[in-house]
Formats: structure tokens, sequence, C-alpha cells
């Protein structure tokens, strides 16, 4: 399988770019861009599936119970004197379930994050260098790259190169 | 020569990164001179802190019956100022204020850096530092566990949480500038800067993790940021003190502490202008929108004051009399005056008028709230405690060198946390800001 590099010294050019290639049937998943900036609006055809939403809700669920059934179990098990008052009321440990949740919520995000973003991996090819104002496709998993290469010229590349 | 635009600033990523980087200080003498200086004041605030810990809490003015003193009307006004980045990046952010670019940085370190002075107060105050873990939910060999019903351990919950968010907050849009610093950088600084990215790409994927993950912090810091300071409500409205006990604490407080942060950003701003020479990307449209805030919230401190004042007033309950009375007319009358000055009558008068409006009317109303909300958080703590339910303990509070040393070393600690920040990171996210092509 081969990749290709194309450098692109407009970002939008590249985003049209990335439209053309997917009409010739290569799968989003096999096109990485890259670029200084983030490119606004997003090309719809890229957008990757995100589960981050689903992961900090999750996440706050968890550390929130967590913290509740501990805050819960150490009340009951060594009961301080409450003055008549309640030994575990939802009011008082409301405010510690809120803010660890909130705590949880936001390790989910950061765990997201990591994992989306492929942050933090040490085996990775280092970057393409990227111009500044511009943008670099890749594209991985081709048989055939002589026809790709084209379209890529055509949608404004500078220059197209094999990067494997 | 790096292009400029009509109005004289960079335009294009390039010439952005590149001017951003070459206005952060380098070892000038000017700013070793203001590192030292602000290190010298903070040294002797710790010096006052040992002194505090190895002579006892009877070195400072806090006794009988006022225990709580300028420790926590510190604390109260730095978690206050902490709310300037949750305020400014996060509303703006969901809200897609495009102007909020160039200030947005600026506000999230200031959220960070008084969040870690403001948390300090409470360890000061314990008078034994030592022992301050036990606080913390450990099945510890005491078989003795924190009070989960106590406020202060409401406390420590949310600043953690609100401090490991807010460091987060932060974090998220330094990524990729760490990655444009590395790039820029040589040797240890560079190593540095490309650990810190974290192994950014820059790739689309990233990008869009990235925008999401702020976004959704957005939201969460938001929510954290209005129950951390209604949580320092609590623990004032929580006690049966005359004036505290008040179901408005909550919301005032945090009324207060967007005010007081709004003020707060509007000064670190202008200083950072004037000494980076940042005045083709912080211009006069930030510090008008900053001021329009600042009015805003000014009239809605101005509307809390007054339904809290009126009520006591109606109420007349003999020990919250006493209290309002020391207040506004007693030996606090002074203060009182000079509070409802700074907050009210001086952002009414300087950004009521819109042809007043201009960046130094805006600093001196950010100056001028500040002091305002200081004296604010000082005439809730002190009066209150002062004038108990019991005349024969009523007592008076009068700081020692300990308190006021602490407290300036506190203010030194931020300007030293923000000379040590702006010296290794761009205080303008650099792959936000487009220099003029971005919309205003």
């Amino acid at each position: 399988m081969k990749r290709l590099r194309a450098d692109f010294g407009d970002r939008h050019a590249a985003v049209g770019a990335v439209r053309s290639v997917i009409a010739r049937g290569v799968p989003p998943e096999a096109i990485e861009l890259y670029s200084r900036r983030p490119i606004e609006p997003y090309p719809s055809l890229l957008r990757r599936k995100s589960r981050m939403s689903l992961v900090a809700v999750l996440s706050a669920a968890v550390v929130g119970g967590t913290a509740t059934t501990l805050v819960y179990r150490a009340q009951m098990d060594y009961p301080l004197v409450t003055g008549g008052m309640p030994i575990n009321s939802g009011w008082a440990t409301g405010v510690v379930t809120f803010e660890t949740t909130m705590a949880g919520a936001v390790l989910g995000i950061v765990a997201a994050l990591l994992w989306e973003g492929r942050l933090l991996r040490r085996r990775k090819p280092p970057a393409p260098p990227v111009p500044s104002g511009g943008a670099v496709i890749e594209v991985s998993g081709l048989d055939d790259t002589n026809a790709l290469r084209e379209v890529l010229l055509q949608a404004g590349a500078k220059s197209v190169a094999r990067a494997d | 020569m790096a292009t400029t635009g009509t109005r004289g600033g960079p335009v294009g990523h390039a010439q952005v990164c590149e001017d951003l980087v070459a206005r952060m200080p380098g070892s000038s003498p000017r700013y070793v001179g203001a590192v030292a200086v602000c290190g010298a004041i903070v040294a002797w605030a710790l010096f006052a802190w040992g002194y505090q810990i190895a002579n006892g809490f009877g070195s400072t003015g806090l006794r009988r019956p006022v225990y709580w003193g300028l420790y926590i009307v510190n604390f109260v006004f730095w978690i206050g100022i902490s709310h300037a980045g949750t305020l400014i990046s996060a509303i703006l952010r969901l809200t897609g204020a495009e102007w909020r670019r160039p200030v947005t940085r600026a506000a999230e370190a200031i959220t960070v850096f008084c969040l870690m002075i403001g948390g300090l107060f409470p360890i000061i105050h314990i008078s034994r530092p030592w022992i301050f873990y036990w606080i913390l939910p450990y099945a510890n060999e005491r078989m003795l566990w924190p009070n989960f019903r106590s406020p202060l351990f409401w406390d420590l919950t949310a600043i953690l949480t609100y401090l490991t968010g807010s460091v987060v907050y932060l974090y998220l849009p330094l990524i990729p500038d760490f990655a444009e610093m590395a790039e820029r950088c040589t040797g240890a600084r560079r190593r540095a800067y490309r650990w810190l990215s974290l192994g950014w790409r820059g790739s689309d994927r990233q990008w869009q993790a990235l925008e999401r993950a702020m976004k959704l912090m957005a939201i969460v810091i938001l929510a954290i940021a209005v129950s951390v300071h209604s949580v320092v409500a609590y623990d004032f409205s929580m006690s049966l003190t005359p004036t505290w006990h008040n179901t408005i604490f909550p919301p005032y407080f945090v009324v207060g502490a967007i005010f007081s942060g709004i003020a707060a950003l509007v000064v670190v701003m202008a200083t950072l202008r004037r000494l980076m020479g940042l005045q083709e990307y912080l211009r006069e449209v930030h510090f008008v929108n900053l001021g329009k805030l600042l009015l805003l919230m000014s009239l809605i401190w101005g509307y809390f004051t007054f339904s809290e004042h009126l009520t006591t007033w109606y109420g007349n309950l003999p020990m919250e009399m006493d209290v309002f009375q020391a207040r506004e007319h007693g030996v606090y009358g002074a203060l009182f005056w000079v509070m409802v000055t700074c907050n009210l009558a001086i952002p009414l008068l300087l950004l009521g008028v819109s042809k007043l409006r201009r960046i130094s009317t805006t600093v001196v109303c950010g100056i001028a709230v500040l002091i305002g909300m200081w004296l604010e958080r000082f005439l809730i703590v002190i009066p209150a405690l002062s004038t108990p339910h019991l005349p024969s303990i009523w007592g008076g509070y009068a700081p020692s060198w300990i308190e006021l040393s602490i407290t300036a070393g506190t203010f030194a600690a931020m300007a030293l946390l923000y000379l040590v920040f702006v010296k290794a990171v761009p205080i303008i996210a650099m792959w936000e800001y487009e220099g003029e092509a971005t919309p205003r």
C-alpha cells in the first residue's frame, strides 16, 4: 500500500482537494489533512466520529457516583454527632456529588482528547512540514498513486510526492 | 519585514507568530528587575507566614470575636477574580464572540493563578498548615473522616475541581502553540515545548478533537465556576451570623466574582498592552466591549446590593441592624460608601456615557472595581464578626503586619506568576488569531 503527500499553499484549496479525493472513492479514514490553524469551516466530508461527549458523561457519572457512595459509606460507617440532624443528607452530599461529577467530566474530556486526537503516542511517523497559511494532505492505503496525483495537482497542489 | 495591515498590525499566521514570539520578554534589566521586586515581596510574605507559624495566631490581629480577618477577605477576593477566565473565555467562546480571541489566554491565566493564590489562604488561615491533609477524605489511621456536611469540605472539592478544570481549560488551547514554539526554539526549550505539545501534529483529527474538547470544557467550566463561588458563599450563609444567613448570598457572590473578574482582566490587559507593546492586538474595541460588560455587571451588582440591604433594613432584626448600622453609618461607614462609589458610581459615570467609553476610562473603572470589590469582601466579613449576637463580646479588628505582608505578597505573587507566564508562552493564542483578517 502506498501513501501520497500533497502540499498546498492555500488551505481552502486543500479542502477542495479533499472533496475531489473522496469523490474518487477514497474513504475519509485514509485521508489526513494537516494545517497550522484549524480549517474553518471543517470540510464536512472529513468529520470524524467522536464519542467525546459520551465519554465525558460516562466519566462524570462514574466519578460522581463513586464519590457519592464513598461519602455515604463513610458517613454511615463512622457516624459523626449531628445534633439530631440526619447522618446522611442529600442536600449536603449534593454539593460533593456535583463537584466530583464535574471533575469526572473534565477527566473524561481530557482522556477522550488524548485518544481521539492521537496525542501522547510514541510510535508515530514525524508530522509533515506544513507551510504557514497552507496545508498538507496525506492519502494512505493506495494501490495506484498516478490517478490521485493528477487529481491533487488539478486541485491546486504545489507538489505531490510519495510519502511511504 | 512582516506584512502589516491597515491598523499597523501583522496579517496572516506566519507574521502573527513571528510578531508575538518577538514580543515575549527576554532577560532585559527591566524584566529581571520586575521579577526581583515581585520575588522580594513574595519572600517577605513567606517570612511573615513563617513568623506566624512559629509564633502562633496570637501574632496576628485575629482575636475574639473576629477570627476571620484579611485571610478570608483575600480568599473570597482572589477566588472571585478567578472568574475572569470563565466568563470571558467560556461564555464568549460558546456565544461565538469573535472579538474574544486576543483576550482569552490572558483571562484563562488569571483564573489559574488566582485560584492558586486564593486556595492558599485557607491553608494560611488554619495556622498549622502541616495538618491540612486532615481535610482530605482518606481512610486514615485516626479513623476520623472529614465532616462531609461542612462547607469547608465543600470548598476543598469545589476549588480542587475548579483548579483542575481551569488548568485543563488553559492548557488545551496552548497545545498547538507549544508545537509552534518547539519549531522556533532550540535546545532545552525546544525539548520542553515539544514535550508540552503532547505530540501535536496539526492533523484535522487533532484540530477537531481540540475544538470539541474546548467546547465541552467551556460548558463544564461554566457550571463549575458558578458552583465554586456559590460554595464560597455557603461558607458564610450556612452560619447563623447576623446578615450572613441569607439566601441571596450565592448568586450575589457569583455576580461579584464575575464583576471583579472582568475588572481584573481589564487591568491585566492594559498592563500587558503597555509593557509588551500589544497595541495592535489589544485594541480599543476590546476595552470598550469589556467596559460594556463591566457596566452591565455593575448594575446587576447594584441591584443585588440594594436587595440585600433593603431586606435587612425592612426586617429590622436587632442583631442584623447592629451590623447594618456599623456597616453604613458606624465605624465601617466610610469604607461602605467608598465601595458604592467604586463599584457603582464610577462605572456608571465613566462607562454609562458612550463618548467617555475609552481605554483609559475602562482601566480606571477596572481599578476602581477591584478596590470596591475588595472592600465589599471586607465589609461582608469583618462587621458581621465584630458585632455578634452577644454585645458583651463585640470587638474590632486591626490587621497586623503579618496579614498585611501576606496580602501584599499575594498581589506580588500574581504579578510574578504572570511575568513567568508571558516569558514562556505567547499571551495571545497564535493559532486562534490571524491578524486583521480575524473578524470582529
